[in-house]
């Protein structure tokens, strides 16, 4: 069995890769509060576009997790927000800006006892700089705004 | 940090991760065609072809998987689709003999997605897919 270190890294373009699977795991056995807050690598200097995926399973509300965050972050705004729900475990509820300029997405679940989750990023423009993303910051809480 | 080049095959090659990429900054032309490399007719190759990513005009992220089945006609052939950013929208064979899938949207300014493939279902496994060609236009039905 080959077995790779992630974030696994798949189909370069220039410095940076089109799919980062795996790039962060978040897990919790607190059932509430209800919502989960990360904060990316994502700064106020940068023009991109991506999409962002949660694939897992929620033990406490008994269904799997597929949802997606879709964005456009130029220079610390983010615009032409997408939230999208494919499996009901987990909701992707928001994008938002933090007070020192990077993009952080909002989860929200009724209960998250014993929710595990990975997240997938996808680049999809291929005609600007985009960097190797990461979560550099999470919190489980009851903000339902901008928590950073 | 696993870095892997396009396309990458896992299992042999029933799971193909980036067999493909599409980006552009154009709103015109709702319908992007894109023939696969399977031939038709009876390749006997059964394959599910999903798109990952994200459209700008359209303000969604995208996961969308045609599936097919390339024997005499395209059988079984059909759609899903999970996000709304794009449509898995359908399959048909072109004139050049080869099987094609068509995505739609609503909005195509700044759409951008990869394609993952998995030819699983029994003929044909791990069968590797390629596209040829590509083209987003009006065409509703067999652009190639």
């Amino acid at each position: 069995m080959a077995i790779f270190q992630s974030p696994i890294q798949v189909y370069p373009n220039s410095s940076w890769y089109l799919q980062q699977k795996k790039f962060y795991n978040f897990f919790t056995n607190a059932g509430s509060p209800n919502y989960l807050h990360f904060k990316t690598n994502l700064g106020a200097g940068i023009d991109t576009m991506y999409m962002i995926e949660a694939v897992g399973y929620n033990y406490g509300n008994a269904y799997a997790i597929r949802c997606g965050w879709g964005f456009q972050w130029s220079y610390g705004v983010a615009r032409n927000i997408g939230l999208q729900n494919g499996y009901p475990g987990m909701s992707a509820d928001g994008v938002y800006a933090s007070s020192d300029g990077y993009l952080c997405i909002r989860a929200y679940a009724s209960g998250h006892y014993y929710n595990g989750f990975m997240l997938n990023g996808y680049a999809t423009r291929t005609d600007t700089t985009h960097y190797a993303v990461t979560i550099t910051a999470s919190s489980q809480n009851s903000n339902s705004g901008n928590y950073y | 940090m696993a870095n892997l080049s396009a396309a990458t095959g896992i299992y042999d090659k029933k799971i193909q991760w980036g067999i493909f990429q599409f980006s552009n900054g154009s709103s015109s032309g709702n319908y992007i065609h894109m023939e696969t490399s399977i031939t038709q007719p009876s390749s006997n190759i059964m394959m599910m072809i999903e798109a990952v990513g994200y459209c700008y005009g359209a303000s969604n992220p995208i996961r969308c998987a045609w599936r097919f089945y390339s024997y005499a006609s395209v059988i079984g052939g059909g759609n899903n689709s999970s996000y709304t950013g794009m449509s898995a929208d359908g399959v048909y064979y072109t004139s050049a003999g080869y099987v094609a899938i068509r995505a739609y949207t609503s909005s195509p300014y700044y759409l951008g997605f990869t394609l993952n493939a998995y030819p699983t279902a029994g003929n044909g496994t791990g069968q590797p897919v390629s596209i040829r060609r590509v083209s987003q236009n009006s065409t509703s039905g067999a652009y190639y």
